[in-house]
C-alpha cells in the first residue's frame, strides 16, 4: 500500500490537521486547530509572534507531538505511517539544519543522502542561489541570508518530495532570493505537491491557496 | 519524477559511512572537543601519585582502578556535547524527520566519538601504566579492556547525552549523574581484568564479560538513544 | 471490561478512587506495622548469635524489598506510558520515585546500623549494600532528570526512557557487584538472609513486609492525587473540587 502512493495519488494528496491542541505549561497555545492543505495549493499560516505558528508546523510534520488531535497524510494518521510520510516530507524549520562547521556542499551532500536528493545538481542549485563562490567555506562564516539559502537549496534538490512544510522560508532573503523560492513553490504546486508555510512577507500572486490565521482562533476563544 | 520511491541508493552502510565522515570533518575543525578530554585523562592520573604518595607498591596496586576511573570520567566529559550542536542547529530535527533509521545516525556518532575520544585513551594508556608502575605484563590487557570498555561506555553515555540534550546549564553534570551508576559493570570488569593480569591470573572471564556487555549495549543502547533524541527534538 | 479499563484514563475517577483507597491502605499499613513491631521487638526471642541487634532486619529487609519493588512499578508504568501514552502511568512513575528512594535510604541506614555491632563498622562494601547504594543513585538520577527539564511532557518522556534503561541495567549491576564482592572479600557472609528462620521471627518479618507494602500504596495514592491535581489544575472538575473545599 505504501510503495506506490506517490504515483497514484499525485494531485490528490493532502495534509490535514484535526483538532490540534497544544498546551505550553498552563497556557493553551493551540486550541483545536483544524486545517487542510491540498495538493497543488500553497497553504499559509498567519499569525502574530507567539501565536504558535512554529509549534503548529512542527506538529504538522511530526517533529513535535500534540497534546490532543491528530495529523493525517492522505487520510492516514502520521503515527501509523512515519517512514512513508518522512520519505515524502521536506521540512525546513525554524532552525535551518545547517551545521556551522561544515561547508554548504558538505551540508547538502548529507541532506541528499539522507533524503534521496539529487547530489549531482548541488553545484547548479548553489549557482542559481548565487552562493556557489562561497560553497567551500564553513557555513558558520556565512551571513544569515546565505545560511538560509543553503537550507532552501534542498527545495530544488528533492523534487520527489510531496509535502513541504516550511517555517518562514522568506526571512532574511533579498528580492532575488524570494523570487527563487516563489519559483520553487510554483514548480512544486504544478507537480501537484502539498505546501504549508508561514511567512510575514506577501507571496507572489500566482501562488494560490487558503490562509489560516491563528489570530482568529485567539479571538474566537 | 524519476527519483520517486527508489530505495536509498547508497544503502545503510553507505549512509553510516557518510555520517561518520561528517562527524570526523566536524571534529577535525573543532579539535578542543576531543583533545581536552584526553588531556584531562592524563592530568587526572598524574594527580594520584601527588595525592597518594609516590610509593611504587601502592601505585601499582591502585593503578588499574585509577586508570579505569579516569577513563570513565574523561569519556563522560567528552560526551556532554555529543548532540548539543545538532540539536541546536536543527540537524537532529532533519535526522528525526528523514526516512532513515535514527539508530544508524546514533551508531555513526558513537563510532566517530570512539575514534576521537576512546581510541586516543587506549593509545596513551601504556605511558600512563608506566607512570603508575603497573607491571608490563598487564599493559596488553589494559589496552584490550579499554578497547572493549570505552566503546560500551560511549554507547551507554550516548543515552544520557540524548536524555539531557535539552537541559541547558548543568546538563553535563546531570548526564554524569544519570550515566555513572549504569557504567559500574564496565568499571568492575575492566579494572578487574587489569588487576588479574597484574597478579598473573587468568583474564578470560573478565574479558568475555566485557564482550557480553559490549554486545548488549550495541544492540539496545542505540534504540534507547534514538527514542531519547525524538523526545529532545519534540521539545523544540 | 474495556469500559472498565477506560476509567483509568479518566482523572476524576482515579482521583476519587485514590481518595477512597488512601485511608484504607494507611489503616492497613498502621495495623500491620504496629503488630509486626510488637511481635518482632517484644515477643520474638533474641538470636543466640547476634543477640538483640538482629531485630533491625524487621526494618531492613522490608525496606530493601520495597526499594526493588517500587523500582519495578516505576519501570513498568514508564513503559506503559511510553507505549500507550497513558498519563496515569506517568503519574504513578512520578509519584513512586521519591517513595522508592526513601525506602532505599532506609535500607541503607538500617544496614549501616546493623553493621556496627556485626562488623564493628558502619559501612562495609557488602554486595547487597553496594547494590542498594547504586540503586539510590539511580533513583536520584531519575528525580534530577525530571526536575531539570522544564516542559512537563518532555520531562515525563525522558524520565520514562531512563527508568526503562535502568531496569535493564539493574540486574547487570547487581550481578557484577556480587561478582566483584566475592572476588575481593570471599570471607564475608551476609547474615541478613538466613536460609532458615524460626517462625517467631518469620511472622513479624512477613507482617512488616506487608505493612511496608501497604505503606507504599498509601503514599502512592496520596501522591497520585497530588499529581492529578497538578496536571489537571486547569480543568473544570478540579475547579469544582476547590470551590467545594474537597481537595
Amino acid at each position: 500500500m505504501t510503495t506506490d502512493t506517490t504515483n497514484n495519488d499525485a494531485g490528490f494528496e493532502s495534509l490535514e490537521a484535526l483538532d490540534i491542541t497544544v498546551w505550553r505549561g498552563d497556557t493553551l497555545l493551540l486550541d483545536r486547530i483544524k486545517l487542510q492543505a491540498k495538493a497543488g495549493e500553497v497553504t499559509q499560516i498567519a499569525g502574530a509572534n507567539g501565536s504558535g505558528k512554529t509549534t503548529l508546523l512542527r506538529v504538522l510534520c511530526g517533529a513535535a507531538l500534540a497534546d490532543e488531535g491528530e495529523v493525517l497524510w492522505c487520510g492516514v494518521p502520521l503515527s501509523k505511517q512515519r517512514d512513508t510520510f518522512n520519505e515524502r516530507l521536506l521540512h525546513i524549520g525554524h532552525r535551518p539544519g545547517v551545521h556551522a562547521q561544515l561547508t554548504a556542499v558538505e551540508n547538502l551532500q548529507l541532506a541528499c543522502k539522507m533524503g534521496n536528493g539529487v547530489i549531482s545538481e548541488i553545484d547548479s542549485v548553489l549557482n542559481a542561489l548565487a552562493i556557489l563562490p562561497i560553497a567551500d567555506i564553513p557555513a558558520g562564516h556565512l551571513s544569515a541570508g546565505q545560511q538560509r539559502r543553503v537550507a532552501l537549496a534542498r527545495l530544488a534538490l528533492m523534487p520527489h518530495t510531496r509535502c513541504w512544510v516550511l517555517d518562514e522560508p522568506l526571512t532574511a532573503l533579498d528580492q532575488q532570493g524570494r523570487d527563487w523560492v516563489a519559483n520553487q513553490l510554483q514548480a512544486h504546486s504544478e507537480r501537484g505537491g502539498v505546501t504549508v508555510l508561514t511567512t510575514h512577507q506577501p507571496l507572489s500572486k500566482n501562488l494560490s491557496g487558503p490562509i489560516y490565521s491563528l489570530d482568529d482562533w485567539v479571538d474566537a476563544k | 519524477m524519476t527519483t520517486d520511491s527508489q530505495p536509498l541508493s547508497i544503502g545503510l552502510f553507505g549512509l553510516f559511512r557518510s555520517l561518520l565522515s561528517r562527524e570526523l570533518s566536524v571534529a577535525i575543525r573543532s579539535p578542543g572537543q576531543w583533545l581536552n578530554p584526553i588531556l584531562f585523562f592524563i592530568i587526572v592520573i598524574t594527580l594520584f601519585p601527588l595525592g597518594v604518595g609516590p610509593g611504587p607498591n601502592t601505585l601499582s596496586i591502585i593503578a588499574p582502578g585509577i586508570i579505569w576511573v579516569s577513563a570513565l570520567l574523561s569519556v563522560m566529559l567528552s560526551l556532554q556535547s555529543l548532540f548539543y550542536d545538532d540539536l541546536h542547529n536543527g540537524s537532529l530535527e532533519q535526522f528525526v524527520l528523514s526516512a532513515q533509521p535514527l539508530s544508524v545516525v546514533v551508531l555513526a556518532k558513537v563510532f566517530a566519538w570512539w575514534l576521537l575520544g576512546g581510541l586516543p585513551l587506549l593509545l596513551v594508556s601504556p605511558l600512563l601504566a608506566i607512570l603508575m608502575h603497573l607491571p608490563d605484563s598487564a599493559i596488553p590487557v589494559l589496552m584490550l579492556s579499554l578497547l572493549l570498555g570505552t566503546l560500551t561506555l560511549i554507547l551507554v553515555g550516548a543515552i544520557g547525552a540524548a536524555l539531557t540534550a535539552t537541559v541547558g546549564n548543568g546538563g553535563g553534570i546531570l548526564m554524569s549523574l544519570l550515566v555513572l551508576p549504569l557504567t559500574v559493570p564496565v568499571l568492575i570488569f575492566g579494572s578487574g581484568a587489569v588487576q588479574a593480569a597484574a597478579m598473573q591470573m587468568p583474564v578470560g572471564g573478565h574479558l568475555s564479560l566485557l564482550v557480553a556487555l559490549l554486545a548488549l549495549a550495541l544492540s539496545l543502547a542505540p534504540l534507547a538513544t534514538a527514542a531519547a533524541l525524538r523526545v529532545a527534538v519534540s521539545a523544540g | 471490561m474495556f469500559k472498565w479499563i477506560h476509567l483509568f484514563g479518566s482523572s476524576p475517577f482515579v482521583y476519587r478512587a485514590a481518595s477512597w483507597l488512601a485511608p484504607v491502605f494507611g489503616f492497613g499499613a498502621a495495623v500491620c506495622i504496629l503488630v509486626g513491631l510488637y511481635l518482632g521487638l517484644v515477643v520474638a526471642p533474641a538470636d543466640y548469635e547476634q543477640g538483640d541487634s538482629y531485630r533491625i532486619i524487621f526494618v531492613h529487609v522490608p525496606s530493601a524489598w520495597m526499594s526493588m519493588f517500587v523500582y519495578m512499578v516505576m519501570a513498568t508504568s514508564s513503559a506503559v506510558f511510553l507505549i500507550w501514552r497513558m498519563k496515569l502511568a506517568d503519574i504513578v512513575a512520578w509519584a513512586s520515585a521519591p517513595i522508592g528512594a526513601s525506602f532505599t535510604l532506609i535500607a541503607l541506614v538500617s544496614g549501616a546500623f546493623w553493621g556496627k555491632p556485626m562488623w564493628g563498622t558502619y559501612w562495609i562494601w557488602d554486595a547487597r549494600l553496594t547494590s542498594e547504594l547504586l540503586l539510590l543513585f539511580i533513583y536520584l538520577g531519575y528525580m534530577a532528570l525530571r526536575s531539570s527539564i522544564e516542559q512537563p511532557q518532555t520531562a515525563a518522556r525522558a524520565a520514562a526512557i531512563l527508568a526503562v534503561v535502568g531496569v535493564v541495567n539493574i540486574p547487570i549491576i547487581h550481578f557484577s557487584v556480587e561478582w566483584w564482592n566475592t572476588l575481593h572479600q570471599p570471607a564475608t557472609i551476609s547474615k541478613l538472609d538466613k536460609p532458615s528462620m524460626h517462625i517467631s521471627m518469620l511472622r513479624p518479618l512477613l507482617l512488616m513486609v506487608a505493612g511496608f507494602q501497604l505503606l507504599y500504596f498509601h503514599q502512592l495514592m496520596v501522591r497520585v492525587k497530588t499529581g492529578i491535581l497538578q496536571r489537571e489544575g486547569r480543568t473544570a472538575w478540579v475547579a469544582e473540587l476547590v470551590a467545594n473545599n474537597r481537595v
